[in-house]
């Protein structure tokens, strides 16, 4: 017998036929097929029960109420809190990727000193009591406490107020937040409805028939964003902006001004209603002073064919608004470029107020209104001169130690090389931030917060809300990191300093807290909200009407602040644009949210920049070109998108982007608008009110 | 194909099938035949399964008799949240209730009350029917909305004395069970397996039809 090739043939073909008639290929062929997808990496939630706890978000100052959704100790989804009167149920995308902010790799492990150069990223672990111990020390140690000033992310409220005695105690008067179009509405309050300290703007949206909004980012994220988005929904709405944004393309007209003249227009609007008689006579005639003089200033200076050289905006055009404005039953002006978080000028915000004055839209439903002070029982003094203080920041020399409590100002106030050099030049820089963020990473002693998921803290809301509104975030699980409360770290601090004993007297920040909302804690333990009355609804004003006097006041600095730079060198304008996914304040987006942003504005990691098409073709450039974009401030590489929505000669790039710091999924993403904008002092009130920067554009 | 001048091998060198010597070579082929047929079906019908699945026991025996003769019910421990979701496996704390002490007298309530119990410790069970990841699965509609037996996909389980070993996937991590315990994924019953044909079969012949894709793939 001889075994040749035929048996073994005949083997394979009994072998195959076997093979084939078992089960083996086709269950390993689904199964094959399954492994394919069966990514490790697959972010999948614990699965059980359901917990929810109360909150707050701090991201941006919209004052959302969160429900956080926990299975056991994990963080696995935050929604909007269903019966909040801020946010009805609902939620941004950065308010909700919060959770992984919260887990991400851009968390501060705990307190660290720095050890290698400044910014080199070498730190060395501290215990909680060395790093208080060398915050105290250092600040024991400065001769002149006029050195010290601090960033804190709100004016007011428990943890402001302690940094302020914080300041108090060593003697600086510098206690800062980032300004936003607030202030500028604030004192434009004082000067034309009196203001005691403490009450802030709010605009009755909810209640309103038209929104004129002069350059606000409706759609994206102006004032609390969920409201604001339902009211863009819901309303009828004219936008006045040079870029077709959401909110441009969801009004009933779009009026593309200039960049930066959305205050000439809402002038020439009001010149409009003046010389057709369009405004609300009874309301000026017997709750206004100052009429005659403002309406012969305005006719003078103002009028639609005066103003048409400025904004651009054909005086037809102007009329067609003033008549719908005017037409309207509660119309209402709206102001704060983008999100609002750049102040206006003094000139623009009394522009704004005399526009909703004359069609009686003040202190009534629907309208612009006074919001009551919150009841704190620890108030925060208001800082006088904010806007230079905060110019002297960016000044070489003037700052011997910065605190900074959630403002990141390496980004938010670094808005030209020079002010990053500035900045980067204080002696001694302490941060509290949660997250790596840009401050953080240059900073020399980091003493990291809880985020807003893991603390309990106040939450004073200062979004254009029609009423005051206070909330809560609360702990909803343990800290994930070895951080710590910053109030608490205050406390700690300050007791630890000269004199510091007594102001200090706190056992813990908890019962501080409660000391501190006075009347409010009540609503705010149980509720995680408390809201003040509506101010013009309160006793015989609900039946009699307002009994709120109005002063016309003519402003003395301009409405439309200048650009920096000659028309030569840089013959374009750049503006931002506003996105309701990208957060453009202290904190990044969440690597999630990332993502979702469009590849117009971001590809691999590079910012594009929005242009019309003829504006591209006179610079030479096509669709997708790699370009370099030059303002008096900076420089960036960035892509060209052709965009017909932007005015001729106008460059929209998106706010918010350009991190540096956070973490690999975060920073290092685009291009920073802040650092290319640089600065425009309003004189009247010293802010930096900048609403954009001349640019160039060329190609490479 | 040969080469000029080589030996020639092969077909040209057999036999016609009249030929008496290669009568039994024949056979001697069909033999060879068989044994290959033979041997892959073993493979693919014994040897395979045991390859593809590993088989480990769970932490402790559990008796769903002796409990549920205790507590009457599916719904005492596999119930409902007042959310409406499903809980699922009773969690340490549900188990506590009751277990706080060794109540009787065997092997495996010891072992649960000294290493899980008193550590506070959750029980690290094997799901035998677990769905994979990618798959949304709500117990709330199928029982509480369409009134489903909780046995017309678990089967007897509640009638089990002890637990069977939990065998995983190799490949995909899946539990045997979602393939079902026939390697040729033959079933007779309706629990026999859970993939999703079987619930686009039964969807298909109680609603009409199989539903959409994203109905369970959000």
């Amino acid at each position: 017998m001889k075994i040749n090739r035929r048996h073994f043939l005949a083997l394979g073909m009994g072998a195959t036929a076997g093979t084939l008639l078992s089960p083996l290929p086709w269950k390993l062929t689904d199964d094959a097929s399954i492994w394919t997808q069966n990514w490790a990496w697959t972010p999948v939630p614990e699965t059980g029960e359901y917990l929810y706890t109360g909150g707050a978000c701090t991201l941006c100052p919209g004052g959302c109420n969160l429900a956080v959704r926990k299975v056991g100790e994990r963080v696995v989804k935050i929604e909007g809190q269903a019966d909040s009167p801020v946010n009805t149920g609902d939620l941004c995308g950065v308010g909700l990727s919060a959770a992984q902010l919260l887990y991400g790799p851009s968390r501060i492990e705990g307190p660290m000193a720095r050890e290698g150069k400044r910014g080199e990223g070498k730190w060395k672990r501290l215990t909680w009591e060395e790093a208080e111990a060398q915050l105290a020390k250092k600040l024991n140690s400065l001769s002149d406490g006029k050195g010290v000033a601090a960033l804190s992310a709100f004016r007011s409220g428990s943890v402001s107020a302690l940094i302020q005695r914080l300041l108090d105690t060593l003697g600086s008067d510098r206690f800062l937040t980032l300004p936003s179009l607030h202030d500028s509405l604030e004192q434009a309050m004082a000067l034309t409805m009196g203001r005691a300290p403490g009450e802030g703007v709010g605009f009755d949206t909810e209640n309103t028939d038209l929104i004129l909004s002069l350059g606000s980012s409706v759609a994206e994220g102006w004032g609390s964003p969920v409201r604001m988005v339902k009211a863009a929904g819901a309303k009828k709405m004219i936008q006045v902006e040079p870029y077709l944004s959401t909110t441009a393309s969801m009004a009933d007209m779009w009026v593309p001004a200039k960049p930066g003249t959305e205050g000439v227009f809402a002038l020439s609007v009001a010149a409009a209603m003046v010389q057709e008689k369009l405004y609300d006579h009874i309301f000026v005639s017997t709750a206004t002073e100052g009429f005659p003089a403002f309406s012969a200033w305005l006719l003078e200076n103002y009028t639609p064919k005066k103003a048409e050289a400025v904004t651009g905006v054909p005086p037809a055009m102007v009329k067609k608004v003033a008549v719908a404005f005017a037409g309207a039953r509660r119309p209402v002006a709206l102001c704060g470029r983008g999100k609002g978080e750049t102040p206006v000028s003094l000139a623009e915000a009394l522009a704004v107020f005399a526009l909703n004055a004359l069609k009686g839209s003040v202190q009534r439903d629907g309208g612009l209104v006074k919001v009551g002070a919150l009841p704190y029982a620890v108030a925060v003094a208001e800082s006088e001169a904010m806007g230079e203080k905060l110019a002297t920041l960016t000044e070489k020399g003037k700052t011997e130690l910065l605190l900074d409590w959630g403002t990141n100002p390496f980004y938010t106030l670094a808005t030209s090389k020079k002010a990053a050099e500035a900045l980067a030049s204080i002696g001694t820089i302490v941060s509290f931030s949660p997250y790596m963020d840009e401050t953080a990473a240059m900073a020399d002693l980091i003493l990291p917060d809880h985020t807003h998921l893991e603390k309990m803290q106040d939450v004073p809301v200062r979004a254009g809300l029609e009423r005051s509104t206070v909330t809560l975030t609360q702990a909803a699980i343990a800290p994930v990191m070895d951080t710590k409360h910053t109030g608490e770290v205050l406390i700690s601090v300050g007791a630890q300093l000269d004199g510091g004993r007594d102001a200090f007297s706190w056992d813990d920040y908890e019962s501080y807290l409660e000391e501190s909302c006075g009347e409010m804690w009540e609503s705010l333990s149980e509720n995680g909200l408390w809201q003040g009355d509506i101010a013009w609804k309160k006793g015989l004003e609900r039946i009699l009407g307002t009994s709120q006097r109005f002063t016309f006041v003519i402003p003395e600095g301009p409405v439309a602040l200048p650009a920096e730079g000659s028309a030569s060198s840089h013959p374009l304008t750049l503006v931002p644009s506003w996105s309701l996914r990208i957060s453009s304040g202290a904190v990044a987006d969440a690597p999630f949210t990332m993502k979702t942003i469009e590849d117009r504005v971001l590809t691999e990691g590079v910012s594009h920049v929005e242009l019309h098409p003829s504006t591209a073709r006179k610079a030479g450039l096509a669709q997708g070109d790699t370009a370099t974009l030059a303002t008096p401030f900076g420089s960036a590489k960035v892509r060209v998108t052709l965009f017909e929505g932007v005015m001729p000669g106008v460059v929209a790039l998106a706010a918010g982007l350009g991190h540096t710091a956070f973490d690999g999924f975060i920073g290092g993403k685009g291009t920073s608008y802040t650092a290319l904008s640089g600065t425009m002092v309003d004189s009247a009130t010293g802010f930096n009110c900048t609403w954009g920067a001349r640019a160039s554009l060329a190609k490479g | 194909m040969s080469l000029p001048g080589e030996k020639q091998t092969g077909r040209e060198q057999t036999g016609s099938s009249g030929d008496p010597t290669n009568k039994g070579e024949s056979g001697l082929v069909a033999l060879f035949f068989i044994v290959g047929l033979a041997a892959s079906l073993a493979i693919g019908w014994i040897v395979f399964p045991k390859l593809l699945y590993s088989k480990s026991e769970q932490p402790f025996d559990f008796s769903h008799v002796t409990h549920a003769d205790a507590v009457g019910d599916c719904e005492s421990c596999h119930f409902f949240r007042e959310d409406g979701t499903y809980a699922g496996v009773p969690t340490l704390a549900q188990c506590t209730e009751c277990h706080e002490e060794v109540q009787g007298e065997s092997e495996a309530e010891e072992t649960f009350v000294n290493e899980y119990v008193a550590e506070e410790k959750e029980v690290p069970w094997k799901i035998y029917s677990r769905q994979p990841d990618c798959v949304f699965f709500s117990h709330a509609a199928h029982v509480t909305g369409a009134g489903m037996d909780c046995a017309e996909c678990h089967g007897d389980i509640g009638e089990s004395e002890s637990l069977k070993p939990y065998e995983e996937n190799r490949l995909t991590g899946y539990s045997r069970d979602i393939w079902g315990k026939n390697i040729a994924g033959m079933k007779k019953n309706s629990w026999d397996r859970m993939k999703m044909e079987d619930c686009g079969a039964c969807h298909k012949e109680t609603m009409g039809s199989k539903g959409a894709c994203f109905q369970c793939h959000k």
